[in-house]
């Protein structure tokens, strides 16, 4: 008869650093969000009044 | 040890059927991609390049890569929640169903019949079918995670369920349809509306069939294969929480610059942005992990397939974002850049990973070791630098396609006609073609590996069970 073997929690939980965030990536993740708070105000028309209507005018005048 | 012995025959036919699949969604993009520059190999309206690419990307997708992580669940969900299946023999009909199902949907866009909707094409009693496999799989799945003998929830797990539950809410939104025949619908919705929806779909779609279920393996076969422990629990939870959070919202940055409402953009694209940190946090976890002992990258064949894959996956979570940004959606949307960041996803990270997985899976399910790690090193650097070749190729084609569109001359009308951008292109495609075909040769290698590996461990398992 073939034994079957289980998994053992241990092959997948390193206990030394379990309930480690990384700094770099702490720094990435905040920012991040707070780059993107900015970014919903100034491309919202509500907010800002930017539009992609306002934009293309801006481009066309340059074109002429 | 245990009284039971877990039921691998389901998950065997599942990796058999996907490979089978596979092959023929390989063949099928070799033949596009030939189509592409000479006109000349679209034989009749059924193997005409309109049809064939919607298959390709089909069976690729449901076949190989549906495929293979229906049995990959099956085998990360028995293993980590310590039980069998609840329901095995819905399981085996889920397997046979499964196989009639993409035969049957195949066919059909060969046929024709097409929804018209991107990743969406099947019509609706493909559609209805499709739910009724999914719900058999939902049941299962989800059965055995909640009657499940080990206490702790593992990430993968986590990234299974998440992968059950959204694939389901995405799929039936989106195919809401009014049948007009048998064999023709309308999209519920109409307009921005559908495009919106359709797009919340699409992306979603990538996210939840090639995103979580590729990170539920990477989180359960890394360990196994290189024995080294997750580096955080911690920061793998974190990430996907916040990479479910967040995927959801971001489907509007495929309509940048269109009738979409510029608030409804905005915010698309503010999360697809936001979606680089839990991406990263996964790759970061995997390089860590790795950290302990770097020297397995070349003494230990899997290692290198998982690190090079969470690589590509890296590459390609900055990649997307990047073109949800619009003054850089406004240069490569529409071009050919597009299907190069879908192939660097679908062959650098999805089918990297699912190989590796494969290969760490079946030696276990037959007590018995790889039939040979030479092939597979063989395997492994085919499938690399047909991936970057394809990939790279397209990039740079898609550049110069968005650049000749926009040049514009001194009087204002535009310098290059669509004609001359086609035209440059056709190197590319024809590397690219090369570049599909190194692919197909490493994954004929995986094919060979895998059948001599499955012969040797049905031996192995005789002997065993004879002794």
């Amino acid at each position: 008869m073939i034994q079957e073997e289980f998994d053992n929690p241990e092959e997948f939980h390193r206990e030394d650093t379990e309930n480690v965030l990384p700094l770099g990536w702490l720094i990435l993740f905040i920012g991040l969000i707070v780059f993107g708070i900015y970014y919903i105000y100034a491309y919202t028309p509500a907010f800002s009044g930017w539009s992609q209507e306002k934009q293309l005018e801006e481009v066309m005048k340059d074109v002429k | 040890m245990n009284e039971y012995q877990y039921d691998y025959k389901t998950v065997r036919g599942f990796v058999v059927s996907a490979i089978f699949w596979g092959v023929i969604g390989l063949v099928a993009g070799l033949l596009i991609s030939a189509q592409m520059w000479d006109a000349r190999l679209n034989f009749g309206e059924y193997l005409s390049f309109g049809r064939l690419r919607t298959f390709h990307t089909n069976v690729l997708a449901y076949g190989l890569g549906i495929g293979a992580e229906f049995g990959l669940f099956y085998y990360i969900v028995i293993r980590l929640t310590k039980r069998p299946l609840v329901l095995p023999k819905l399981a085996r009909f889920h397997l046979w169903l499964f196989n009639v199902g993409i035969a049957l949907a195949g066919i059909s866009l060969l046929a024709g019949m097409n929804q018209s909707l991107e990743y969406a094409e099947f019509e609706w009693p493909i559609d209805i079918a499709i739910v009724i496999l999914w719900v058999i799989f939902a049941i299962n799945i989800l059965g055995t995670i909640f009657t499940r003998k080990e206490k702790h929830m593992y990430v993968s797990l986590w990234y299974v369920i998440a992968t059950v539950i959204t694939v389901a809410i995405l799929y039936i939104v989106n195919n809401l349809a009014i049948p007009a025949t048998l064999f023709k619908s309308y999209h519920l919705f109409a307009g921005v509306n559908s495009a919106n929806v359709e797009w919340w779909y699409g992306h979603n779609a990538v996210g939840f069939l090639f995103t979580t279920p590729i990170l539920a393996m990477f989180y359960y076969f890394l360990p196994k294969s290189t024995g080294l422990p997750i580096f955080s629990h911690r920061l793998s939870i974190i990430s996907f929480w916040s990479l479910i959070f967040a995927y959801l919202w971001t489907g509007a940055h495929h309509l940048v610059y269109t009738p979409l409402p510029d608030w409804i953009q905005t915010l698309g694209i503010a999360f697809t942005l936001f979606l680089i940190a839990p991406s990263w946090g996964s790759v970061v976890n995997g390089y860590f992990t790795v950290d302990k002992d770097w020297s397995r990258m070349r003494t230990h064949y899997l290692t290198k397939f998982f690190i090079i894959g969470i690589t590509f996956y890296g590459l390609q979570t900055i990649q997307g974002p990047s073109q949800g940004i619009r003054v850089i959606s406004s240069l490569i949307h529409y071009t050919d850049w597009v299907p190069g960041h879908v192939h660097m996803g679908t062959m650098g990270w999805v089918t990297m990973v699912i190989c590796a997985s494969i290969y760490y899976m079946l030696p276990a399910m037959y007590k018995t070791q790889i039939y040979s790690e030479k092939i597979a090193n063989t395997h492994f650097w085919l499938v690399l630098i047909g991936q970057l070749m394809m990939s790279i190729s397209m990039w740079i084609t898609g550049i110069q396609q968005g650049a000749m569109w926009k040049m514009t001359a001194e009087d204002g009308s535009l310098q290059y006609t669509f004609m001359e951008s086609l035209l440059r292109n056709y190197p590319y495609w024809q590397m690219r073609t090369l570049a599909g075909v190194i692919f197909v040769v490493g994954m004929l290698f995986f094919i060979y590996n895998v059948y001599m590996t499955m012969k040797k461990g049905k031996e192995n398992l005789a002997k065993l069970q004879a002794a």
